[in-house]
Order: structure tokens, then C-alpha cells, then sequence
């Protein structure tokens, strides 16, 4: 079951498109990683989400109901959001925050000892907040976040701003929480922070959702482009070792089997010299850079 | 009920006590300093009022535009607009709790700067202090309101406490204005709800424009509730 649903969403200011036709699954119990450059539209769709904005046209949809003005505090109640920066009155300690977030959603002590826990923050939560380190504000932000046990997380780039151990901390949390149960969606600009992490990948360019799916089926939908290795010279004097020395490579992009296969055919007719044919290895990472840049598989 | 308790607590060092009280120690020295240029001995309550008339104009729009910039100024800081918005509350009703938690605390330190005049200056006639305490809780509020709905919805702070400075300048010399010209700012309000003043060398008490400071009263709240209805309508933008 999906636990989150949008429908042909799209979100305009004035002529710029924000966001643009996205229909987004999410199903339930994953790590959903909400992957796109620097102003694909990832915070606003986050928002959408979540009710904060509303959608120009189309619908979201989160546990099965429509998410509007009518039932969006309801629907808030299982939901957790991290958005844009960690919220946190620098004056008071972490645990007056903490207090202030039990008293807005009703949590119990219980939960709020539990959220505090997960994030391993019951130490430091009597230091003002102003004196916590970024990773210290964002650990709090997630504890409040997850105050009331919600059923879907919602973190926007929570990695921002953290060295390579608090990413890395950030991480095992998420798995952490998919294992308990929580529905975690996440948005970064960078594959390699939550690809590990990530059972379902969504991809946002200019607004767009250009991929959703496994990682297996992101590198399976993305076409590599095909290598043509052909000895140098058709003067069929030549030796083999000018042929050789003066070997060339042929790189065709976006072909399929068949027309590689009608491709070498042609060359070897023509009497290349074809002594290698190959579909180029490209990382996960080149599949990101190549699908964002592009705006497109 | 519990946004009104997390109001109170966000108060929690924030020293808007100590600027509370500043601002009535302000206003009682400055009631002190009036008290000794007449005739206390005859005139003693018609001194303390005159001096708390021309004390609170002078002091109060600066420290109500400092209170409320801080009482908002840690929701831009802090992120806390996104935070109660995501949790369900909206905009509008976080800024009347701020004016009903602020307000408690600015109405107490108007009172307890009346009453201190009061006992300067004796508590005779006793409505007439009991309305000059009430006008200006009134217009102390109104001048509140307008600063917490401007730092609301300015995220420069020095714009609020701009206007703080301007509307320090307009209420002392409103008392000066034609009566259509007080009526048209918050802080004109001030001169409209004075109860003494001098004419020439002599004191006299006066009756606070009660009409006035009622119509301020309406209208603000009016006002208030329009744009906090619009608030709670309104997207989520930072």
C-alpha cells in the first residue's frame, strides 16, 4: 500500500513552474529517497505534502485520504516533518523545545523521552540551544520530528551542513526507524548521501519527477552510451600495426540493442574494422548527473 | 489552550520581565520628576496624573515595540512558525496567543505604573484613575498589537523598532495635534486619554476621551482579527 499518493500535482508562482505533473508512490515501510539538484522543487513538493503550500492544480493523498484544509491537522498528527532548517528557540534548553513540541501535539512523556533516545540526544538537553553544534540542532529537530511516533517522516536534506559522521549517523537513524516501522521520506541533492540508505528512489528535475523506482531499475532504465572500438586505417595496404596505432572509438548515445546491432553491421560493411563493441559502465552516480542534467531518462 | 501555555513558556528568559519593568520605572521616575514642579500639597493627584500623562507617551512606544520584536524575533530565528504550522497551528493563532501573553505582561507593568502614580499622588477622584488606568491599558495593547503584527510580518525587526521610535515622536506631540489628527494613529491615543495637563502654570484634571479610547478598542480588535483570519488562510512562505 501506498502511504503517500499525489496526483498530476503541480505548483505554480505567477508563470514559474515549481512543481510540474508529479505523481509520486510511496509505499509504505520504505525509505523513499526524494533525489534532484538545487531547486528542482524538492522543498516545495515536501511541502505540498504536508499541507503547508497549496497545490495550483492536482491532489495529495497521504494514508489513503486526501490531504486539504479539512483534514490536514488530522493527517498532521501521523506525520513528522523536518523542513528546511531544524526549528529550535535558541533561548531555551532542548528540553524546554522539547516541552514546547509535547504541549502542540499532546505526546507523552513516554514518547518524548523515546524520541529523544532515538536521536541520543538525552544528554545535551539541558544546554541552550543557541550553544548546540548544527548536528546537535539537527539531531533535535528529528527528536521533535518524531515526538509523536508519527507513521511518515518527512526530512528535508537532513544531512545539510553535517560532517561525514553525522551523515553517516543520519543514515543508520533512518535505517533504524524503516526497521521500526516508519514510513521515511528524504530529500537530498546528493545520490551518494541516501542511496544507500534509499529502497525507492524518486527523481526531480525542474520540477518534474523524472524516475521513480528501485536503484536496480534506475540503472536498468537509464541507457549507456555504446562503445564502438574500429582499427584506424580501411587502406587495406596498411599494416596491422598502423591499423592500430591509429585505432579510433565511437561513442553513440540513447541506442538500444537493435540499432547497435544495425549500426555495427553498417561499419563492418563498410569495412571497419570493428574489434569491440560495448555498452559503457556508468556508476549511479553518472546515471544522477546525467538524468539531472538532462531533465530526462 | 496549550499554544497559550507554550506562549508563556517561550517567555522563559527572555527578560521581557526586566523590560517590563523598566518600562514602568520609567514611567513612575519620570511621574516623580512632574509631582515636584507643582503644588503637591494641594495639587498632588492632579500633578501624579498630569506626569503619568506625559511619562507614558514618552516611554511606552519604544518598550512595547522592544517587547514585541523579541517575543517574535525567536519564531524568525527559530524556525517556530514552521514548527507550530507542521504541527497544526496555524499563523494566526500563534500571533493571538503572542498578544494575549505579551499583552499580560505589558498590561501589568501599565497597571502597576498607574498605581504607583496613584500612590504619589493620592487615589482621589478614584474613577477618574481607575479610567486613565483602563485607557491606557487599552491603548497600550492596541500600540502591542500593532508591533507583534509588524515583526510578524517583517523579518527585519528593525523595521518594528522604526516604528517604535516614529511612534514615540508622534505621541508626544500629539497633544499638540487637532483632535481628527490624534485619532488617526495608535499613539495619538496617548494625548486623547490624557487625565491632567498644565494650562499655563496651573494643573487640572481632564476626562479621558472614553469615546475615543473605545472606538480604539473596536476598531483594533476588528482590525486584529481581519488579519489574523487572513494569517490562517495563508500559505506558508519563508
Amino acid at each position: 500500500m501506498d502511504i503517500v499518493r499525489t496526483h498530476s500535482l503541480v505548483k505554480r508562482y505567477d508563470n514559474h513552474t515549481v512543481v510540474d505533473d508529479v505523481n509520486l508512490a510511496i509505499p509504505e515501510g520504505c525509505v523513499y529517497g526524494f533525489l534532484g539538484p538545487n531547486g528542482s522543487g524538492k522543498s516545495t513538493t515536501m511541502k505540498l505534502l504536508l499541507s503547508l503550500i497549496r497545490p495550483t492544480s492536482g491532489e495529495v493523498e497521504v494514508f489513503g485520504r486526501p490531504m486539504n484544509s479539512d483534514t490536514r491537522r488530522e493527517l498532521l498528527t501521523g506525520i513528522g516533518s523536518l523542513i528546511e532548517s531544524p526549528p529550535g528557540y535558541g533561548h531555551l534548553t532542548g528540553a524546554e523545545n522539547m516541552k514546547i513540541v509535547q504541549r502542540y501535539l499532546g505526546s507523552t512523556d513516554d514518547q518524548i523521552t523515546r524520541a529523544v533516545a532515538t536521536v541520543r540526544l538525552q544528554d545535551q538537553l539541558n544546554k541552550k540551544v543557541k550553544n548546540y553544534s548544527l548536528g546537535m540542532k539537527q539531531r533535535l529537530g528529528i527528536a521533535m520530528a518524531l515526538a509523536r511516533e508519527p507513521r511518515l517522516l518527512v526530512l528535508d536534506e537532513p544531512t545539510n551542513g553535517l560532517d561525514p559522521a553525522g551523515i553517516e549517523e543520519i543514515r543508520a537513524l533512518l535505517k533504524h526507524l524503516a526497521e521500526h516501522g516508519v514510513t521515511v521520506m528524504v530529500s537530498s541533492h546528493l545520490l551518494g548521501e541516501i542511496d544507500k540508505t534509499a529502497n525507492v528512489l524518486g527523481i526531480l528535475s525542474e520540477g518534474r519527477l523524472i524516475f521513480q523506482g528501485s536503484r536496480d531499475q534506475l540503472l536498468a532504465a537509464s541507457t549507456p552510451d555504446v562503445v564502438i572500438d574500429i582499427l584506424g586505417s580501411d587502406n587495406p595496404n596498411s599494416t596491422a600495426e598502423q591499423q592500430l596505432r591509429d585505432r579510433e572509438t565511437l561513442r553513440i548515445p540513447s541506442v538500444d540493442d537493435l540499432h547497435t546491432a544495425h549500426v555495427v553491421g553498417e561499419l563492418v560493411a563498410s569495412g571497419a574494422g570493428v574489434y569491440g563493441v560495448r555498452r559503457d559502465e556508468q556508476s549511479l552516480d553518472d546515471v544522477f548527473m546525467n538524468l539531472t542534467s538532462g531533465g530526462r531518462l | 489552550m496549550n499554544v497559550l501555555r507554550n506562549e508563556f513558556a517561550k517567555l522563559r528568559h527572555l527578560h521581557l520581565v526586566a523590560l517590563a519593568a523598566s518600562m514602568t520605572a520609567g514611567i513612575v521616575a519620570l511621574t516623580v520628576v512632574g509631582t515636584m514642579t507643582g503644588d503637591a500639597a494641594q495639587h498632588a493627584s492632579a500633578l501624579s496624573l498630569a506626569g503619568l500623562s506625559l511619562a507614558f507617551p514618552l516611554v511606552s512606544p519604544l518598550m512595547i515595540a522592544v517587547v514585541a520584536s523579541r517575543t517574535i524575533d525567536i519564531e524568525h530565528h527559530g524556525n517556530g512558525w514552521l514548527l507550530s504550522r507542521a504541527t497544526g497551528v496555524t499563523l494566526g493563532e500563534l500571533l493571538r496567543a503572542k498578544v494575549v501573553s505579551a499583552g499580560l505582561v505589558v498590561t501589568t507593568a501599565t497597571v502597576v505604573a498607574v498605581s504607583l502614580g496613584a500612590l504619589l499622588g493620592g487615589t482621589k477622584p478614584l474613577w477618574t484613575w481607575l479610567g486613565y488606568a483602563g485607557a491606557m491599558v487599552v491603548v497600550n495593547l492596541a500600540v502591542l498589537t500593532l508591533h507583534l503584527t509588524v515583526s510578524t510580518l517583517a523579518v527585519n525587526q528593525l523595521i518594528s523598532l522604526g516604528i517604535g521610535v516614529l511612534g514615540t515622536v508622534v505621541a508626544i506631540c500629539a497633544s499638540g495635534f487637532p483632535s481628527w489628527l490624534a485619532h488617526l494613529t495608535p499613539w495619538g491615543y496617548y494625548a486623547l486619554a490624557s487625565a491632567a495637563d498644565y494650562r499655563g502654570d496651573h494643573v487640572m484634571t481632564l476626562s479621558p476621551s472614553y469615546t475615543s479610547v473605545a472606538g480604539l478598542a473596536v476598531v483594533g480588535v476588528a482590525l486584529f482579527l481581519f488579519v489574523t483570519a487572513r494569517l490562517d488562510r495563508q500559505e506558508f512562505l519563508a
